[in-house]
């Protein structure tokens, strides 16, 4: 009786004490005030794939580091080879562990996290654009302006390509390839037209981002057949690289410095590449969630005018030319800079400067015509063979760049 | 022209030696449909050796050894455990799958190191498969070793009555079946496309798998069958330079298997048992329990 007494006090008091104590527990989530600056915030981003080895989710992850190296109250977090699916049970799962920022590396596994974007209305959600430009109030939209760099690769491809065929092994026809292949075509263009010479760009697709045996063999036949001297590519195994290796061709590379990040090859063979910053985007949205933001900007495009400050203070650009842990005109091989004519050095020089300044954009500079080959959008179909669809000096859109250019660039080949 | 037959030959080297291992192991009654997986940790495990230590020949001894190490797994499960020979092998490729990912991604990209020598633009391991098409024709059709492959691939009941160690051969014939898979994933990652990335076969462990249907268990005709797969692949590549405008790459990507899954109804027809005999050994994908 004394025993069963005794238990029946001690669990009424346990209920009182643990309804204390929840009443002194932190609020959910849910309706928690925007964070102090000094508040602990968990950085998640969601990588399609795994991170080691890979250009796309390698350079995110590192934008994840550096910015808990930047912040000490930022603790980075992430999950690898996310399927679409995984995308909202694993943003869950990270925001109990107190993350306040979740990524989604790419559209198609980003996505999803709009829908619990309401759900969790203190929490900022990010998607990368492929071609969707939908948001929400804290459903963010990034890409960086890498065609700014891709530019600056087309003027030192058209420069070294001495058979005048110049080869792009690519993914699929999409917006964001698309765009991106025209920031290098109009770049290889402008370096034709100064040096008085006829170069043929030729894209071949291998129909996904990653097929290595496509990669390969497409990236042969380019050199075998159509006699390319300087290889590029829109797709994301190392085939293209191998093959311009094996065959004695200049490479072109996107997306990160893979010579100095992961020593896949040398300057001997790497003509030039750019690097992605991702972590200059996500620094703003850091920012605008510390200051308490709650209508953070929900469309992000920075091109090479927006910069951060890293931890050991550094100040970098979102994107620019980086080969071999060198950036700028230092990025251009040393074996491949004799080879170019000084005046597009000096343009290339001109442009990167005047693009850090936000002087210059190519594709609000020139005149931008279709070549009649692309992607029909719904509602939007590929311009006419020879259409102006911009004109020369007029803005090129966010909404334009980002959602429709759905077209290659006049003087491109595109390859069955 | 040439250099499309040399892509061929070169990819249906691959086929070829691949598919000469489960020749012989479904010889002797046992199947492996992980394939796939078998080659994923050859074409992984001799990368990351010949990377780290600069040695081709150590990568693929070390691709041969992985490979005869999962046949071991495969006949430890399939034939002492009586494990179902198509659930084992589907683990064998999703194991492959995944551990290669995860133990690979830190050697990903290019090998880096100097490609090995061809001869005429063909690879050296072309005319290595030539030599194990025979070799392996030979000791199937006209040795004693070969004939108690097929016996306990046939009958494995007779065979031992007849005084044939059926657990012994069986595991000797499964354990050299991986070890070839292991050995066609190193060529893949060392020798046709030098580049680690996850998943670096895409599918051709299914096709090599096909491929043994195709052939009616017989080295020659599946020497020729990879033959005629590896000119289905690269023309499914390339179909505009060759035969425009007929099918996408897509279709002529499916072509091996139609042609595999027609090549298998018609040998399951009376008409073609009676009049070539079964081709099929007759104990394939049966577990043998010694009564």
């Amino acid at each position: 009786m004394f025993k069963r007494k005794t238990l029946t006090i001690a669990t009424a008091l346990m209920i009182v004490a643990s309804l204390i104590l929840g009443a002194c527990a932190p609020k959910p989530a849910a309706t928690e005030a925007p964070a102090a600056s000094d508040a602990k915030i968990g950085f998640a981003i969601e990588h399609f794939s795994v991170i080691e080895g890979t250009t796309w989710s390698g350079a995110q992850d590192r934008a994840g580091k550096r910015l808990q190296a930047k912040y000490p109250n930022v603790e980075y977090m992430y999950r690898e080879n996310v399927a679409p699916d995984q995308s909202v049970p694993f943003a869950e799962e990270m925001i109990a562990d107190g993350a306040k920022i979740v990524v989604g590396n790419a559209e198609f596994m980003g996505m999803p996290l709009k829908e619990i974007a309401a759900k969790y209305p203190d929490v900022y959600f990010v998607s990368i654009v492929a071609s969707d430009l939908s948001t929400e109030r804290n459903f963010i939209r990034y890409f960086p302006r890498q065609y700014q760099a891709l530019y600056l690769e087309g003027l030192v491809a058209g420069a070294l390509t001495q058979t005048g065929n110049i080869g792009v092994v690519s993914a699929f026809p999409n917006v964001q390839v698309l765009r991106r292949t025209a920031g290098f075509v109009m770049g290889v263009q402008d370096a034709a037209k100064l040096l008085n010479k006829e170069i043929n760009i030729y894209v071949k697709y291998a129909g996904d981002w990653y097929l290595p045996q496509e990669e390969r063999d497409i990236a042969t036949t380019l050199v075998d057949q159509y006699k390319v001297d300087v290889l590029t590519q829109q797709t994301d195994s190392g085939s293209t690289l191998d093959v311009a290796t094996e065959k004695g061709v200049w490479y072109i590379g996107k997306d990160m410095d893979t010579v100095g990040e992961y020593g896949w090859s040398n300057t001997d063979t790497v003509a030039l590449s750019f690097d992605t910053r991702w972590e200059v985007g996500y620094n703003i949205m850091l920012e605008q969630y510390m200051a308490g933001n709650q209508n953070p900007t929900t469309i992000l495009y920075p091109g090479m005018e927006t910069t951060m400050t890293l931890a050991d203070g550094t100040v970098v650009p979102t994107v620019d030319l980086m080969n071999n842990g060198k950036t700028g005109l230092d990025a251009i091989s040393p074996k491949a800079l004799p080879l170019i004519p000084q005046e597009i050095l000096d343009l290339v020089k001109q442009r990167r400067d005047q693009m850090m300044n936000g002087e210059w954009d190519p594709f609000t500079d020139h005149e931008i015509v279709s070549n009649g080959t692309g992607l029909d959008l719904e509602g939007l179909p590929v311009p006419a063979a020879g259409t102006v669809v911009k004109e020369a000096g007029k803005e090129a859109t966010v909404e334009f760049l980002l959602a429709q250019f759905n077209f290659d660039l006049q003087g491109t080949t595109i390859l069955k | 022209m040439w250099e499309f037959w040399i892509r061929s030959l070169n990819a249906s080297t691959i086929f070829a030696i691949a598919g000469l291992g489960e020749v012989v192991g479904q010889r002797a009654g046992v199947m492996n449909v992980g394939v796939e997986g078998a080659m994923l940790f050859g074409a992984t495990i001799g990368f990351i050796v010949a990377k780290t230590t600069g040695s081709y020949l150590l990568g693929f001894l070390a691709g041969i050894a992985i490979g005869a190490l999962i046949g071991l797994l495969h006949a430890f499960f399939t034939i002492t455990l009586h494990g179902d020979q198509v659930v084992n092998g589907m683990g064998i490729w999703i194991l492959g799958f995944g551990l290669t990912t995860y133990i690979g991604s830190p050697y990903a990209g290019p090998l880096g190191m100097g490609r090995i020598p061809t001869i005429g633009g063909l690879s050296p391991f072309f005319f290595a498969a030539l030599v194990l098409t025979f070799v392996i024709w030979f000791v199937l059709f006209k040795t004693h070793w070969g004939l108690k492959i097929r016996s306990v691939g046939e009958n494995p009941t007779v065979a031992e009555v007849s005084g044939i160690n059926v657990v012994r051969t069986r595991y000797w014939s499964v354990i050299f079946s991986g070890a070839m898979m292991g050995l066609a994933g190193a060529v893949y990652a060392l020798d046709y496309n030098p580049v680690w990335s996850y998943n670096l076969l895409m599918g051709w462990g299914f096709i090599a798998l096909a491929l043994v249907f195709f052939s009616m268990w017989n080295p020659y005709i599946l020497l020729s069958g990879a033959v005629l797969f590896g000119a289905l692949w690269q023309v499914s590549l390339n179909p505009e330079s060759f035969l425009p405008n007929i099918f996408s790459r897509y279709i002529w990507r499916t072509f091996p298997f139609v042609i595999t899954i027609i090549i298998l109804v018609i040998m399951s027809t009376h008409w073609f048992s009676s009049r070539w005999g079964a081709a099929k050994p007759e104990a394939l994908g049966l577990p043998y329990e010694k009564d």
